[in-house]
C-alpha cells in the first residue's frame, strides 16, 4: 500500500509542471514513435508493426479527455516511405477491466487478448494530406471507463497502433489532452509502454533517453533492443549505474543484455540511453527496446519517469 | 567507660588515617613546620631551604590585622644539616610591608624575587580590609645581601590583582595570575615573555587553562610542565591542583594531580624539585592552610607495548563502480584541501586525524556531462588508541632528543603521570620531554602512564616503547660540492596555490659503510633534476625521477634505512605547520609504500615546528619556507 502512495506521489509530483503528456516526451529527445504497414519488413526497424501504450488519468481527472494523434496518417514529409506510400494503420482506443490488467496487453507480443478490454473508438489512417502534420483526437471519454488501477492510482486507457497493410513507416506522437483542438495537458497524466518502437533523431550529437520503472520484485533485468543497426551505443543508469554499457543490436536482430538490480534501484526509475555513433551517421533508424525482469515480465516505460530523471549516486568507500 | 575508650581510639585511628593519606603513587604527609594554627602556604625552593607566606608571628613592632588574623609575610626556613629545620624567619625586612606579602618566585640564580603584595603599602593606610587596595607584583635584586631596585611590575594596574608570579627555570618567561579584563572570569593565568630585559604584553593562557572561576598559585617545572590550582576544572573540590604542558603552542587538557595531593579542601601552592619526585603544596584539607610534603613512590611497568603506526593514507573508491567495469566516466575527487584527483579509485593522505569531507563528481567522458555533481563523503580519520610517543626515531650523543607523550589517545583513562624510563628506571615526567644520550647505541625508551585511581584502589597504567638510535654525529653529504645541486627544491603549496620552497638537507649516519654511501651518492647524482615538488594533485611528476632513484637504492640495498624528517619553518601560520608537513610526510610515505618499500626499512614524518631540525634553517635566507630532511643509516 504504501509502495502504490509512493507511485502515486511521484506521478503527481513529477507530472505536474516539467513535463506534458505527450509521447514521446521532449526530455526523451525522441523524435516520433514508429509502427510500419503490417507488410513490411523488419529490417526497416519495426519487428511485429504493431505498438501500445497506455494513457494513465489519475483519479483526480473527472472531465473528458482526448487522446490525440499527430500526424496519424502515413505520407507526407514525416513518414518513412518504402517506394510510393501505401500503408494504412489503424489507431484503436481501449478501455474497460482487463484493458490494462489482462496479462496479453503487456506482453511485448501483440498476441491472443492483447485488445482486452472493450473498444472505445477506432480510425485507420492511409496516405491522408489532411492529417498530415495536423492532429487528430480521438474523445471525449469519460476517465471513469478506463481500468482503475489501485498502484497507480488512476484509470487507464489503451492505445494500440498497428499497421494494416502496406510497407512504409508511419512516424506520429500521442498527446493526453482535456480539449479536442489543442493540446491542454492533464494534470498528473502520463503515457507508458511495455515495448518501446520510436524513431532516432538523424542528428548525431542528439541523445535519447526513456524510463523504464523497475518495482521492488525486480532483482535483475534484460534490456533488449532491436534493429539498432550498431548506431552507437545504449547505456543504462540509474541511482546505482554511470553509465553500463548495453549489447546492442545490428540490423534485424535481437540483442539482450542481463544487468543486476541493486535495492537502492528498487521502486526507482532507471535511463537506457541510446547515443549515436560519432563517426558513420545512420539516418531514419528505428529502434524497438524492452525490459524484463527475472520472471519474464516486461517492465513499464513511462513517458514521464517516475520519481523523475535518476541521478546516479555513488558508494563512496575508503580501505 | 570501656566504649568510650574504644571509640576514641577509633576515632583517632581514622582521622590519622585521613591526616597521613597514602596512595600507592604519592606520600603525602604535613611539613614539620605547618602548625596547624596559623596559617601557611605557596612554599618555594631558596637557599637550602623554603620560603614561605604564613601570617604568624615575626615579632615586629607594628602588624596591623584585619580583624581576624595578622596578614601574610614572607618567611624563609633554612634546612638544618641534622634532620630538622630551624626557625622560620621573615626573609628580608626590605621586602617585607605592613601589609599583605608574597607569594614569590625566584630566579635560578637566586638574586632576583618577584613578590606579590598590596599595591599601597603607606603607614596611613589604617583600613586594610579595604578591597580596593588590590595586589600587585614587585621585583627586587638582591645585591650584597640586600633586596634593593624594588620595582613594580610593568603591567601592575591599581584597579586589578596580580599576584602569585611564577618564573620559568630560565627565567624567560614569567606567569602570575590576575581578574584584569578580557580574561575568562575570575582569576586568569597569563604570562609575559622576557624580550630586551623588559617583559611584553600579558598572553592570557586561553581556554585551556582558564575557565569563568578562578586559575591561580602557578608553578613553571623542568620541560615547561605548568603547575595551577583552580576551582573550575573538574576536581574532587575548591581549589584542585593540575598541571599541563604547552605543545607547539596549545596547552594540554589539563591534568588533575593525585588523589593523596588533591581533596575535597583547597589545595594550591605547589613546588615540585627538577626530578619530578619530591616537592610540596599548600591545603586547609586541615581548616587552616598548611603546607605538606609529598615523594613519590616508585612505580614499575611491565609489558611496554609497541608503538602502532597511525595512517592517514587510504584507499577511495566508488563501490558500485567496482562491480561494473564497462563505464566510461571520469571520477574527480574533491579532497577539500585543494588536492583533486582523478581515477576510478584514488589514494589521498590525510595530515592527521579528523573529520574531513570528500566530493565526488562523475563526469561522462563520452557527453562530458556531470553524472554525480559533488556527492560528499565524510572521512573520520582517528588514531590508534594507544599510548603514543613522538619522536625522531634517531638523534646524537649529547644533543636533546624531543619526546610527545601528547598524541596519546586513551578512552576512559584519564592520565594523572607521565612516567619515563631512558634506561635508568621510570621517573616522574610530562607529556613533553627530552633527553641527552651520552653514549652511542640503541636505547628502548618507556613511557608509562597511570591514571586515576579506581573505585578498587587500583591505580590503572598504560605503558609504552619506543626504539631510539643515538649516533655519534651526523655526517653531511660526502660531496661537499655536489650538496649544494640538493639544498634547494621548489614546491607549490598545494593549499595556498602558491610557489614555495623547500631546503633539502641529505645525512648520512656514521655507522654506513663506505659501500653503502656510495650506492646512495649514486643514485643522487643520477637525478636530472634533483627537486621534490608537490601540486594539488600530490607529488609532481617531475619529482618522480628524484624520489624513484632514492626508492631503488633503498629497495636494492635493505641494509640501508631512510627516515624522512620534514619541518615546517618560522613564519607560517600555527595551524598551518603541523599540516602541511605532516601532509607532505605523509604523501611521500604513501609514495614509498605504493613503490614496494618494505616499510621497516623507512619511515616519514611531519614535525611543523615540534623538532628541532638537525642542522640550524638559515634564516638569512627567506627563500627557505621548509625543510626536508633526508638521514640515510644503516638498517
Amino acid at each position: 500500500m504504501i509502495k502504490y502512495a509512493l507511485i502515486i506521489l511521484f506521478i503527481l509530483e513529477t507530472g505536474l509542471s516539467v513535463f506534458s503528456q505527450s509521447a514521446p516526451q521532449s526530455e526523451e529527445n525522441i523524435p516520433y514513435l514508429m509502427t510500419f504497414g503490417g507488410n513490411a519488413v523488419t529490417s526497416w526497424g519495426d519487428d511485429d508493426f504493431c505498438q501500445i501504450f497506455f494513457c494513465f488519468i489519475p483519479s483526480s481527472q473527472t472531465d473528458p479527455v482526448y487522446i490525440r494523434v499527430y500526424d496519424p496518417d502515413t505520407g507526407g514529409a514525416i513518414d518513412e516511405a518504402k517506394g510510393e506510400f501505401n500503408t494504412v494503420i489503424n489507431f484503436s482506443i481501449y478501455a474497460g477491466i482487463g484493458c490494462w490488467s489482462d496479462t496479453a496487453a503487456q506482453s511485448i507480443h501483440p498476441a491472443g487478448n492483447y485488445r482486452s478490454g472493450y473498444s472505445l473508438s477506432s480510425k485507420s489512417f492511409g496516405v491522408d494530406p489532411k492529417f498530415d502534420k495536423y492532429w487528430y483526437s480521438f474523445g471525449p471519454f469519460n476517465p471513469s471507463e478506463g481500468e482503475y488501477v489501485e498502484k497507480l492510482g488512476g484509470r487507464v486507457f489503451k492505445i494500440i497502433a498497428q499497421g494494416i497493410s502496406g510497407d512504409d513507416g508511419n512516424l506520429y506522437k500521442y498527446y493526453l489532452s482535456t480539449s479536442p483542438i489543442e493540446n491542454v495537458a492533464i494534470e498528473g497524466g502520463n503515457f507508458f509502454t511495455y515495448k518501446y518502437h520510436f524513431r532516432l533523431p538523424d542528428d548525431q550529437k542528439q541523445i535519447c533517453q526513456i524510463y523504464p520503472y523497475v518495482d521492488d520484485k525486480t532483482i535483475s533485468i534484460e534490456v533488449s533492443n532491436f534493429d539498432w543497426d550498431n548506431d552507437g551505443i545504449i547505456r543504462v543508469f540509474s541511482v546505482a549505474k554511470n553509465g553500463i554499457q548495453c549489447d546492442v543490436s545490428g540490423e534485424d536482430n535481437w540483442i539482450v543484455r542481463k544487468f543486476p538490480i541493486a535495492d537502492e534501484e528498487k521502486n526507482s526509475t532507471i535511463e537506457i540511453q541510446f547515443k549515436k555513433n560519432q563517426t558513420v551517421q545512420e539516418r531514419n533508424n528505428n529502434v524497438v527496446v524492452t525490459i524484463r525482469n527475472q520472471y519474464g515480465a516486461s517492465l513499464p516505460f513511462y513517458v514521464i519517469p517516475i520519481g523523475g530523471i535518476p541521478v546516479y549516486s555513488p558508494k563512496i568507500r575508503m580501505r | 567507660m570501656k566504649n568510650y575508650f574504644y571509640l576514641i581510639l577509633l576515632i583517632t585511628l581514622f582521622s590519622r588515617a585521613e591526616l597521613y593519606a597514602q596512595s600507592q603513587r604519592f606520600i603525602v604527609k604535613p611539613a614539620p613546620f605547618s602548625s596547624g594554627i596559623n596559617d601557611e602556604f605557596s612554599p618555594v625552593f631558596y637557599k637550602g631551604g623554603i620560603v614561605f607566606c604564613s601570617n604568624q608571628s615575626d615579632n615586629s613592632l607594628v602588624s596591623y590585622n584585619n580583624g581576624q588574623k595578622r596578614l601574610f609575610k614572607i618567611f624563609y626556613m633554612k634546612k638544618k644539616e641534622s634532620p630538622g629545620w630551624e626557625r622560620p624567619t621573615i626573609l628580608a625586612k626590605e621586602i617585607t610591608t605592613d601589609f599583605n606579602d608574597g607569594p614569590v618566585t625566584f630566579n635560578e640564580n637566586e638574586n632576583i624575587i618577584y613578590y606579590s603584595r598590596n599595591n599601597s603599602i603607606g603607614n596611613s593606610l589604617r583600613n586594610i580590609s579595604d578591597t580596593s587596595n588590590k595586589l600587585g607584583i614587585f621585583s627586587a635584586e638582591l645585591i650584597d645581601g640586600i633586596w634593593t631596585n624594588i620595582k613594580p611590575f610593568t603591567y601592575n594596574n591599581l584597579k586589578y590583582s596580580f599576584c602569585t608570579p611564577a618564573l620559568t627555570p630560565d627565567g624567560e618567561r614569567i606567569y602570575f595570575s590576575s581578574d584584569m579584563p578580557g580574561g575568562s572570569g575570575g582569576m586568569d593565568l597569563y604570562y609575559c615573555v622576557r624580550r630586551n630585559n623588559n617583559w611584553d604584553q600579558p598572553v592570557n593562557l586561553g581556554p585551556a587553562i582558564n575557565t569563568s572561576k578562578n586559575e591561580s598559585f602557578p608553578f613553571a617545572g623542568n620541560y615547561g610542565k605548568l603547575y595551577f590550582a583552580s576551582d573550575g576544572h573538574k576536581g574532587f573540590g575548591g581549589k584542585d591542583l593540575f598541571y599541563s604542558q604547552e605543545i607547539n603552542g596549545e596547552w594540554i587538557v589539563p591534568v588533575h594531580l593525585d588523589s593523596a595531593i588533591n581533596s575535597t579542601a583547597d589545595d594550591f601552592g605547589l613546588v615540585i624539585d627538577s626530578t619530578f619526585e619530591n616537592g610540596y603544596f599548600s591545603t586547609n584539607r586541615r581548616k587552616t592552610d598548611d603546607i605538606y610534603s609529598f615523594s613519590s613512590a616508585p612505580v614499575e611497568f611491565t609489558n611496554c607495548d609497541n608503538i602502532k603506526v597511525n595512517n592517514y593514507c587510504f584507499t577511495f573508491y566508488d563501490e558500485q563502480h567496482r562491480l561494473i567495469d564497462s563505464i566510461k566516466a571520469i571520477y574527480q575527487w574533491n579532497f577539500g584541501d585543494g588536492i583533486i584527483r582523478v581515477g576510478k579509485e584514488v589514494q589521498h593522505c590525510f595530515p592527521g586525524p579528523g573529520e574531513y569531507t570528500v566530493k565526488l563528481s562523475i563526469i561522462d567522458e563520452l557527453t562530458g556531462d556531470t553524472i554525480t555533481n559533488q556527492v560528499g563523503y565524510k572521512a573520520e580519520i582517528e588514531n590508534i588508541e594507544q599510548a603514543y610517543i613522538n619522536s625522531y626515531d634517531v638523534g646524537i650523543v649529547n644533543k636533546s632528543v624531543f619526546f610527545d607523550g601528547a598524541g596519546t589517545i586513551l578512552k576512559e583513562f584519564r592520565i594523572t603521570d607521565y612516567l619515563w624510563n631512558f634506561g635508568d628506571g621510570f621517573k616522574q615526567g610530562g607529556p613533553l620531554m627530552s633527553y641527552t644520550f651520552k653514549k652511542k647505541g640503541e636505547y628502548t625508551v618507556q613511557m608509562g602512564l597511570l591514571a586515576e585511581e579506581d573505585t578498587m584502589g587500583v591505580i590503572p597504567k598504560r605503558c609504552v616503547m619506543k626504539k631510539i638510535r643515538i649516533y655519534n654525529t651526523y655526517q653531511e653529504l660526502a660531496i661537499k660540492e655536489e650538496r649544494e645541486k640538493y639544498e634547494l627544491t621548489e614546491k607549490t603549496d598545494s593549499v595556498a596555490g602558491q610557489n614555495k620552497t623547500m631546503q633539502i638537507s641529505v645525512y648520512f649516519m656514521d655507522d654506513m659503510t663506505d659501500r653503502q654511501k656510495v650506492k646512495i651518492e649514486e643514485a643522487l647524482k643520477a637525478s636530472v633534476n634533483p627537486a621534490v615538488r608537490f601540486d594539488q594533485y600530490g607529488i609532481k611528476s617531475a619529482s618522480y625521477q628524484f624520489i624513484d632513484n632514492v626508492v631503488g637504492v633503498i629497495k636494492e640495498n635493505p641494509d640501508i634505512r631512510l627516515e624522512l624528517a620534514l619541518h615546517a619553518v618560522e613564519d607560517e601560520s600555527p595551524g598551518n605547520k603541523m599540516l602541511i608537513s605532516e601532509k607532505w610526510a605523509q604523501e611521500l610515505a604513501f609514495y614509498f609504500k605504493n613503490k614496494g618499500i618494505n616499510m621497516d626499512t623507512f619511515s616519514s614524518k611531519g614535525y611543523g615546528l615540534s623538532h628541532p631540525t638537525l642542522k640550524p634553517i638559515e634564516k638569512e635566507s627567506k627563500k627557505i619556507d621548509g625543510i626536508i630532511e633526508f638521514i640515510f643509516m644503516k638498517n
